[in-house]
C-alpha cells in the first residue's frame, strides 16, 4: 500500500514536469509554427488526448492544472485559461469508454468540437472577467484554420500517447 | 443517479473556477516567481521556435538568397518608413507656413530620447491578446512605454515584471490609440478588433477617408509619441442613414512576425506642438 502512494508521489514530478513543459512550448513555441495564420493549441490538444485515454477526472485535473499554470505564466485573470480547459477535459473524458471504438475518427472528431466550444468557454469566462470580446473576430478570418490545426495536432498526440502506453504495456 | 453524480461534479467545478478568479490578484508573487524561472527557457525555446520556422521557409541552398532579401526587405521598410515621414514633413510645413507665416519651417519629426530593444518570447495563449518580451523592472521598463518597430506602432507596457514585460498590442480589443489620417487631417480613436485589422469609428460623413490612406498617431495625451505609422486604411464602411463612417485599418507591422521591438523608455510628446506655444507665447518665432 505504502509502495503504491510512494509509486503515485514520484509520477506528480514528471506530470508537473510536463505540464510545465506544455505550456512554455505554448506560449513561446507555438507562436512560431502557425498554418495559415492559426496557431496550434498543445494545452488544449494534450487535456483532449488524456481526457480520452484516462476519464474524465484525469482530463478535468489537466485541464486545470496547465491552465492555472499558463494563466499565471501570462499574468492575466487565473481561470481564464484553466475554467474552460477543465470543463473541457472532463467532458471530453465522457468519451473515454468510446475511443476504442474508433482511434481514428473520435479523437478527431472530439478535438473539433473541444476547439469549438474551448473557443465559446473562453469568450465567456473572458466576458466574466471584464475583457472585451468581440465574437466575429473569435470565430472570424483564422476560425477553421484553428480548428483543422488543433484536430490534427490532438490527433498526432493521441495516437503518440496510444503507442505509448501499449509499447509500456507490451514492455510489462 | 448517474444524472446526480454529473451535476455534484460540475457544480465543483464551477465553484472552483470562480473561486481560482477570486484569488487571482494574491497569485501575483508566485506569478512573478514562475515567470522569472521559466523566462530563460521560453527565450530558448522561442528562439528555437524561430529558427525552425525560418529554416522551414528559407532553405539552406539559398541562405544567401535570404540574406539579400533580409536586407532588401529592411530598406523597403526603412523608405516606407521614411516616405511617410517625408510627407509628413511637408504637410507639416504647408499648415505652419499657413498658420504662422515661417519664412522657412524645420522638420524635426524625431522620439527622442532612449529606447529598450526587447526580444518577444512568446504570446499569451488565451483569446486576451497579448505579447511577452525579455525585458523588465531591471532593464528600466515601466507600465505604459509604447512599444514600436521600424514599421510602425506595436501597443505600449501593460504589465512590468523583473525580467519580462507584457504588452498590449493595439489590436486587443482593449487598446485605444489617438490617432490621425494623414491625408484629411482627421483624428480619432483607433481601437483593436481581435482579429488581424483595426478601426477607427465615428468619423463624421463630411470627412473624405480613402482606402490606402495612411494612420499615424496623433500623440494626444502623451501616451503615443506623434507620427508614429499606425496603419493604413483598407476599407470604408459609409451608410447614408448613418451619422458616422468607419474605416478598417490594417496595422503596418505584422504582428505574426514580430520579433524585436523597441520600448520607447523616453520621448518628447508632442514636442512640436510644445515648441510653437511656446514660442507664440513668448512672442518669438519658433525655434
Amino acid at each position: 500500500m505504502r509502495r503504491r502512494h510512494s509509486a503515485k508521489g514520484v509520477l506528480i514530478i514528471p506530470i508537473l514536469l510536463l505540464m510545465v513543459g506544455v505550456d512554455i512550448a505554448q506560449i513561446s513555441l507555438a507562436p512560431w509554427i502557425t498554418w495559415a495564420g492559426a496557431t496550434p493549441d498543445f494545452m488544449l490538444a494534450t487535456t483532449v488526448v488524456l481526457a480520452l485515454v484516462f476519464g474524465p477526472w484525469a482530463g478535468g485535473m489537466w485541464g486545470i492544472g496547465t491552465g492555472t499554470l499558463a494563466d499565471v505564466l501570462a499574468a492575466h485573470h487565473v481561470g481564464l485559461l484553466a475554467f474552460p480547459l477543465m470543463i473541457i477535459g472532463y467532458i471530453a473524458g465522457l468519451a473515454h469508454h468510446r475511443v476504442l471504438e474508433s482511434r481514428i475518427v473520435i479523437p478527431a472528431g472530439i478535438g473539433a468540437m473541444a476547439t469549438v466550444g474551448y473557443l465559446i468557454l473562453q469568450g465567456g469566462v473572458a466576458i466574466l472577467l471584464g475583457y472585451p470580446v468581440i465574437w466575429r473576430s473569435l470565430f472570424g478570418e483564422t476560425f477553421w484554420q484553428r480548428v483543422i490545426y488543433t484536430t490534427v495536432w490532438t490527433w498526432i498526440i493521441f495516437q503518440g500517447v496510444i503507442w505509448l502506453r501499449s509499447h509500456q504495456r507490451r514492455e510489462v | 443517479m448517474r444524472g446526480q453524480v454529473l451535476g455534484v461534479i460540475l457544480a465543483i467545478i464551477v465553484v472552483i473556477g470562480i473561486g481560482m478568479m477570486l484569488i487571482s490578484g494574491r497569485l501575483s508573487p508566485a506569478g512573478d516567481f514562475a515567470r522569472w524561472l521559466v523566462a530563460p527557457l521560453e527565450e530558448r525555446l522561442s528562439h528555437a521556435g524561430k529558427s525552425f520556422r525560418d529554416r522551414l521557409e528559407h532553405p539552406s541552398d539559398i541562405e544567401s538568397l535570404r540574406a539579400e532579401n533580409q536586407r532588401l526587405r529592411r530598406e523597403v521598410e526603412r523608405l516606407q518608413v521614411a516616405q511617410v515621414q517625408l510627407a509628413e514633413v511637408e504637410k507639416e510645413n504647408e499648415r505652419l507656413r499657413a498658420l504662422l507665416h515661417f519664412a522657412q519651417a524645420h522638420p524635426t519629426y524625431r522620439v527622442q530620447g532612449a529606447g529598450v530593444v526587447g526580444l518577444v518570447i512568446g504570446r499569451d495563449p488565451s483569446i486576451v491578446d497579448r505579447i511577452l518580451l525579455n525585458v523588465g523592472e531591471l532593464d528600466g521598463i515601466q507600465p505604459g512605454m509604447p512599444v514600436v518597430t521600424n514599421t510602425g506602432l506595436v501597443g505600449r507596457i501593460l504589465h512590468v515584471h523583473k525580467t519580462t514585460s507584457v504588452v498590449l498590442p493595439i489590436t486587443d480589443p482593449d487598446s485605444a490609440v489617438s490617432a490621425i489620417v494623414q491625408s484629411s487631417r482627421l483624428t480619432g480613436i483607433v481601437r483593436g478588433q481581435q482579429g488581424p485589422t483595426l478601426v477607427m469609428k465615428y468619423i463624421p460623413l463630411d470627412t473624405p477617408v480613402q482606402v490606402g490612406d495612411l494612420v499615424l498617431t496623433a500623440g494626444l495625451g502623451s501616451v503615443f509619441p506623434p507620427k508614429i505609422v499606425i496603419g493604413q486604411v483598407v476599407a470604408v464602411q459609409r451608410h447614408d442613414y448613418d451619422l458616422f463612417q468607419k474605416a478598417e485599418i490594417r496595422p503596418t507591422v505584422d504582428f505574426r512576425r514580430l520579433e524585436e521591438v523597441l520600448v520607447l523608455t523616453h520621448f518628447a510628446p508632442n514636442q512640436e506642438v510644445k515648441d510653437v506655444l511656446k514660442a507664440l507665447s513668448e512672442g518669438k518665432e519658433r525655434p
